[in-house]
């Protein structure tokens, strides 16, 4: 209950920072929706060219692009004050601050920043999700709908604990800023169908090493009966369940350890 | 006066080799988009016989690597910085020194760069004359000026982006709609050509009719649009040119002309504007 008024209380202050700030707001979810329409024309215009993309027609295409952006919004929303602890934080010393209050240094970080601007795109990425779905021709039913939220909570994981692992890196290298950026840009694999990586090795990264893909895609291939195919292996259906809880516990599992290890490590600089 | 400058330069310089590990990541972070676009332009190309928006497979490959490259060279964070002076107001300590101020970030920003274009810039005029027996020694002088031009636009774009947080105070979503335009408007989403050659009777399958009627004339307003703003100078004129996207003696100068106007046009602006804007400065309590 207590962290529940609190965070009740912490969201409120970031709604009366956006507010004070209009005009930026504005031109925040000006420029989020400008681009969520260029990458829908960028995919339609795709298409008028083409039939498919790796054996995907437009409207499937389009359902693992929709579950990316409500991916990526979601994590931008509630997970995006983890940016500042790689960049500045424990370089210049404040990350002090989270220690000394009788909170988890996890949960601060969290409800410090909610980039409340990403909610358009998530609500873009439903429009479209719903817009794919129904001209795929396929109606959820309700069992259906639990899978899709149990394989979008998986890819929230993979998310954050590719994040913390990357920010967690700070401890040893004192920024990691670019670290992170780098592995970040890996989920723009995530955009697109498995299919089209044709290379063993590119496949391995994006299943296995950068996991984004495997969560953004499980949910199209596990609904629609399809599977991924990695060298001899094929994974859909139950399988596909199991390979996608695996590597989302193991990377979870190993964000958190690096992230108390970090800490236990974390030297203030005092400047 | 030039003294003071070129030791802004050597400070930024000085920095940028400090830190070679994160030169070394931000280096490799546009590969990894490299990878990206590579599987999907490749993809995208097996499935059709026919070369796309008028272009052919290799043409679009290099067009993605190169601009890649030059999008590279171009980054700054110019505008992030000037954002945060104005919003803790170390902006007043800044304008009290004798300097121009957009001098001072220039200078920075080239101390910064100089080691990635001693690096990058070579490596791509080698390659470029690795990769193609036909390439001409006047399209080489026309890409090495594009790219010069384009660092100086993508200077200027943050610059007066960073400007904005003057009416704005706040600057993340001012990050963001920048962000939106350039991957637009510059040709890094996809091919300007795209827009041009954008048929929209091809979109009668997939959708709707009344869809095709709004869509249709929009693609054509953001293709009008590419065509007139500063933001192609950045990425598309370069990359064309090195591709052959641009080939045609005409295409080049009208790219370089354009560029060229936008830098004068951007830069005289930019002026203009940080004095009007310096005037209304407000700053809260320090």
């Amino acid at each position: 209950m207590h962290f529940i008024t609190l965070t009740y209380t912490l969201i409120k202050t970031q709604i009366k920072i956006l507010l004070h700030y209009r005009l930026d707001f504005f031109l925040g979810v000006a420029g989020s929706l400008i681009q969520q329409v260029i990458s829908l024309v960028f995919l339609i215009s795709i298409f008028s060219f083409f039939d498919s993309l790796a054996g995907l027609n437009l409207y499937e295409a389009l359902f693992i692009y929709a579950c990316f952006e409500i991916v990526r919004a979601i994590d931008q929303v509630y997970n995006d004050g983890i940016w500042a602890v790689a960049w500045v934080k424990v370089r210049d010393g404040s990350f002090s601050n989270y220690l000394i209050r009788p909170l988890s240094p996890l949960y601060q970080i969290i409800t410090e920043k909610f980039k409340l601007e990403s909610i358009t795109s998530l609500l873009v990425g439903l429009v479209l999700l719903k817009i794919a779905l129904n001209n795929i021709a396929h109606e959820l039913s309700w069992q259906e709908c639990i899978y899709l939220v149990f394989f979008i909570v998986n890819a929230l994981i993979i998310f954050f604990s590719i994040k913390l692992i990357a920010a967690s890196l700070a401890f040893w290298l004192t920024a990691s800023g670019e670290v992170m950026t780098l592995v970040y840009e890996f989920s723009q694999f995530a955009k697109y169908p498995v299919g089209i990586y044709t290379k063993n090795i590119a496949k391995f990264l994006v299943l296995f090493i950068f996991p984004f893909s495997l969560g953004i895609s499980a949910p199209f291939v596990f609904l629609f009966g399809e599977s991924i195919q990695f060298l001899q292996w094929e994974f859909g259906g139950w399988s596909l369940v199991i390979l996608n809880s695996v590597v989302t516990i193991v990377f979870f599992a190993i964000s958190l350890f690096t992230w108390t290890r970090g800490i236990k490590r974390y030297e203030p600089t005092g400047t | 006066m030039m003294q003071s400058y070129i030791g802004y330069f050597r400070a930024s310089y000085k920095e940028a080799v400090v830190y070679r590990f994160r030169l070394l990541f931000m280096l490799m972070s546009p590969l990894v988009l490299m990878i990206v676009q590579y599987f999907l332009w490749n993809s995208l190309y097996d499935s059709t016989a026919e070369p796309l928006f008028g272009i052919a497979r290799e043409q679009y490959i290099n067009y993605v690597f190169v601009g890649l490259a030059i999008g590279y060279l171009t980054a700054n964070m110019v505008d992030l910085f000037i954002a945060d002076d104005i919003k803790t107001g170390m902006i007043t300590s800044i304008y009290s020194r004798p300097v121009s101020h957009m001098f001072t970030w220039f200078a920075k920003f080239l101390g910064g760069k100089i080691v990635e274009l001693v690096i990058v810039f070579p490596l791509i005029i080698v390659l470029l004359y690795l990769g193609s027996d036909s390439i001409t020694t006047s399209a080489v002088v026309a890409f090495s000026a594009s790219t010069v031009m384009a660092i100086f636009l993508a200077f200027l774009i943050n610059y007066l982006f960073g400007l904005m947080s003057f009416v704005t105070t706040n600057y993340w979503g001012v990050m963001f709609l920048k962000g939106s335009l350039i991957a637009i408007f510059s040709g890094q989403l996809i091919a300007l050509d795209a827009f041009q050659h954008f048929d929209s009777s091809l979109l009668e399958s997939v959708v709707p009719g009344r869809v095709i009627d709004i869509v249709g004339p929009f693609i054509a307003f953001v293709g009008y649009l590419s065509d007139v703003l500063p933001f192609k100078g950045i990425f598309y004129i370069p990359s064309g040119i090195y591709s052959g996207i641009i080939s045609s003696q005409y295409e080049i100068y009208r790219g370089l002309v354009h560029q060229l106007t936008w830098v004068l046009v951007l830069g005289i602006s930019a002026f203009v504007i940080e004095k009007k804007l310096k005037d209304n400065l407000v700053v809260l309590g320090g």
